[in-house]
């Protein structure tokens, strides 16, 4: 159980050291959590943890001399506290707590070599009847958990806590014996300092902060005085022993108090995590809740500066190049979605053929689903939200990387944006916010059209992976001349020819040229998709139902609805509704439609139906994705800003893995 | 509806054969061009946005229906003598 614990909580911590350490420092409202647990348990083992013995041991040496150690601490406080700035006034609250927890520490109950110091300082707080009593109920509870596990939580967080503590314990160790090495004046050079150490912790938690506070102080000032003597020579020393040592030394203490940390964190529920802390990190705690607590920190001082150092380092070693990790935090964003919405169907639909992902969205009951409720999705239907495949996304990053630069533009020439080149067409989609300017991530139809062919390709494969085979999509390109060709059809209705021009074609599946499907219209194909430019400048997405006649429009932007903006959005698509009949009559045999002038119905689908794009500058990503999401036959489900990033990713490597920017 | 009908100045080499076609922008504009049956439609296009006063990549060319790209020739396409194209301004969406 315990190093089951022990790994878990390393998983836990590893991945993320950086936060957690930040997390130590401000935190500490946490550590509070203990107390209410140890506090109402019944002490048992006062006796045995509490050893008389020490009662005179206390704070003797602490003297007057207080006044020169603060200020000596001053100065090295401030690096101190620029670290801690954030635990400083979360402790204020918990002085107690922390008092707590440095009594704690000396009971360390695990660790035998800190028992034994341990119990010296306990002897001193036996005066202190009280605190004494709540370490010792904190510990007894502890045992108690351990031995009878009586509750479950109770011992799970008590092992937890065990299981950490002994890292921290180790690192106490460390600390202590390595302290040459750290720069801990205290600790290993005299053992005397380690009682005094121990006689500060101790002090604190008694009830008459004031005493304790002059007793630290009259330590801090001799130590004060001691350390610059100390740390001198320590360094000095350490440096000709060995500067790797330190370094490694160093790092292994972080770690161990990042560990220990976490571990408090999570565990939250025990006192005695903060024992096992480092006694540097306790006294830190401690001290500045106080108000006079400037002489205890001088111990602390020489240590905490070097701390900070030293986190410092790590700091700069860790992070790597935050492209990647944005990167990584974004897919794990994306497959926690997955996992949290993608649900194996209820029926246990199987993946059969051979599609990596064994995994299956779930048809659900909200809208956009709702049209297909009694479709069963395709075998061979994909997870379109899945991450990036890495293969995928490596040839991309590779194929940029050749991409020739783009000839300078011609001095004398406006500079107009296009995605015509090849370089500039996957920056657009895949560049990250911020973008050079704000319309740079804005799709062309160039996108349009290499996203809606790769979703024709798709539709030709067998099985096909969207929910019915009687699907087509409306090649881009033409429908830009759809559009322009509305304009004459708008005014004079009767003149528009329908044959001969590509409308012919179109219905007959042979467009676009590339990737003819062959498909005729209401003989093969009852639902089309595409992507219609509305407005000048905005994406949408639609669906016709051919045999209902009916024309879906999913606006990813649909902002404040007005008649006016109603009115807007069914002129831009009156192309369609008013057009298709016309095209329909002229190119369908009528034994398959009964021709009829009746423009299809339209409406667009509210904002309940349709996630909305509330940063703006990507309609185009969500036409297309809502366009694939259709053709799927999924909900919309996912496809959201959070994610947005990571979609367009995902859509720049599979253009390129399914043919690539073909104008 | 027709402004400007022009026919391309340039003589042509008379040894190959030589193709005129007509390239019909917003159903306002018109020109003719003649280029031979061999050469890559780009430069076609490159005329036409200059001839209609539009920067390079607005418009978008289509004949028959289909989208014609810049490395096509005439002779690909199967065109005849006056047939048309049609140019359409390129669309772009964004927010």
């Amino acid at each position: 159980m315990m190093k089951a614990a022990v790994e878990e909580r390393l998983k836990v911590m590893g991945i993320g050291k950086n936060p957690q350490n930040k997390d130590n420092l401000s935190n500490v409202a946490a550590v509070q959590q203990p107390e209410p647990l140890s506090s109402p348990q019944p002490n048992t083992q006062q006796k045995s943890v509490y050893s008389p013995l020490f009662a005179e041991t206390p704070g003797k040496d602490m003297g007057p001399s207080a006044n020169f150690s603060k200020e000596l601490d001053k100065e090295r406080r401030m690096k101190r506290n620029l670290a801690k700035e954030f635990g400083t006034h979360a402790e204020d609250e918990c002085a107690n707590v922390l008092d707590f927890i440095y009594v704690s520490p000396a009971k360390a109950t695990k660790a035998e070599d800190l028992r034994r110091r341990s119990t010296r300082n306990r002897t001193v707080k036996d005066e202190d009847v009280e605190d004494k009593k709540k370490y010792v109920q904190a510990e007894a509870v502890l045992k108690k958990k351990e031995k009878a596990a009586a509750k479950r939580k109770a011992v799970a967080s008590v092992k937890q806590k065990q299981s950490a503590l002994k890292k921290p314990i180790e690192a106490e160790l460390m600390n202590e014996e390595q302290a040459e090495l750290m720069n801990e004046e205290k600790a290993e050079l005299k053992k005397q300092e380690d009682d005094n150490e121990k006689r500060k912790n101790i002090n604190p938690p008694r009830a008459n902060v004031k005493r304790c506070k002059v007793e630290d102080s009259g330590e801090g000032s001799e130590f004060a005085e001691d350390l610059p003597r100390r740390s001198m020579c320590n360094r000095t020393v350490k440096d000709e022993d060995a500067e790797d040592k330190k370094k490694v030394v160093q790092a292994e203490a972080v770690l161990n108090r990042k560990e220990k940390a976490a571990a408090k964190r999570k565990v939250a529920a025990s006192a005695e995590l903060k024992n096992q802390e480092a006694d540097n990190e306790k006294r830190k705690n401690i001290t500045p809740p106080r108000a006079n607590v400037k002489g205890c920190k001088v111990d602390d001082s020489g240590e905490d500066s070097e701390l900070a150092e030293v986190l410092a380092d790590e700091n700069e070693i860790l992070p790597e190049s935050p492209l990647e990790s944005q990167e990584l935090v974004r897919s794990a964003v994306v497959k926690e979605y997955l996992e949290r919405t993608v649900k194996l169907s209820p029926q246990g639909f199987a993946l059969s053929e051979g599609t990596s992902r064994p995994v299956f969205p779930y048809i659900g009951d909200n809208g956009t689903t709702c049209m297909r409720k009694n479709v069963e999705p395709s075998s061979a239907i994909y997870d379109l939200l899945a991450p990036v495949d890495p293969t995928l996304l490596d040839k991309l990053m590779q194929h940029i990387s050749r991409v020739p630069p783009k000839p300078p533009a011609p001095a004398k020439k406006r500079v107009v944006r296009s995605a015509a080149h090849e370089g500039d067409f996957y920056s657009i989609l895949i560049l990250e916010r911020p973008w050079p300017h704000s319309q740079y991530g804005w799709l062309f139809d160039n996108h349009i059209s290499a996203y809606i062919n790769v979703l024709i390709k798709r539709s030709m494969r067998d099985p096909t992976q969207f929910w019915t085979k009687r699907i087509a999509f409306i090649d881009p390109w033409f429908l830009s001349k759809w559009v322009d060709d509305y304009k004459q059809f708008k005014i004079k209705p009767n003149m528009m020819k329908f044959t001969g021009n590509g409308y012919e074609n179109l219905v007959r599946g042979k467009l676009p040229v590339n990737f003819q499907r062959n498909l005729k219209w209401y003989e093969h194909v009852d639902h089309l998709y595409g992507c219609l430019p509305t407005g000048g400048n905005h994406w949408v997405a639609f669906h016709v139902d051919l045999k209902k006649e009916k024309v879906n429009c999913y606006d990813s932007i649909i902002g404040v609805v007005t008649a006016k903006s109603e009115k807007n959005m069914l002129d831009s698509f009156k192309l369609v509704t008013l057009m298709l009949p016309e095209i329909l009559n002229k190119n369908i045999p009528p034994n398959l439609r009964t021709p009829s002038r009746k423009k299809f119905a339209f409406r667009r689908r509210s904002r309940r139906f349709t996630p909305q794009n509330t940063q703006t500058d990507d309609c185009g990503v969500y036409a297309l994705k809502f366009v694939e999401c259709l053709a799927l036959g999924v909900s919309f489900d996912g496809i959201n800003d959070e994610n947005i990033q990571g979609l367009r990713l995902k859509m720049a490597a599979e253009i390129l893995d399914e043919g690539g920017n073909t104008a | 509806m027709s402004a400007a009908q022009e026919d391309d100045k340039k003589p042509g080499d008379e040894g190959e054969a030589q193709i005129i076609l007509k390239v019909k922008a917003q159903d306002r504009f018109e020109a003719s061009f003649r280029m031979k049956r061999s050469a890559q439609l780009i430069k076609l296009m490159n005329a036409s946005c200059e001839r209609f006063c539009v920067d390079f990549n607005s418009f978008v060319f289509f004949f028959d229906g289909c989208r014609l790209l810049a490395g096509q020739t005439p002779d690909d396409l199967d065109m005849k003598d006056g047939d048309e194209i049609e140019a359409v301004l390129n669309l772009r969406g964004g927010p």
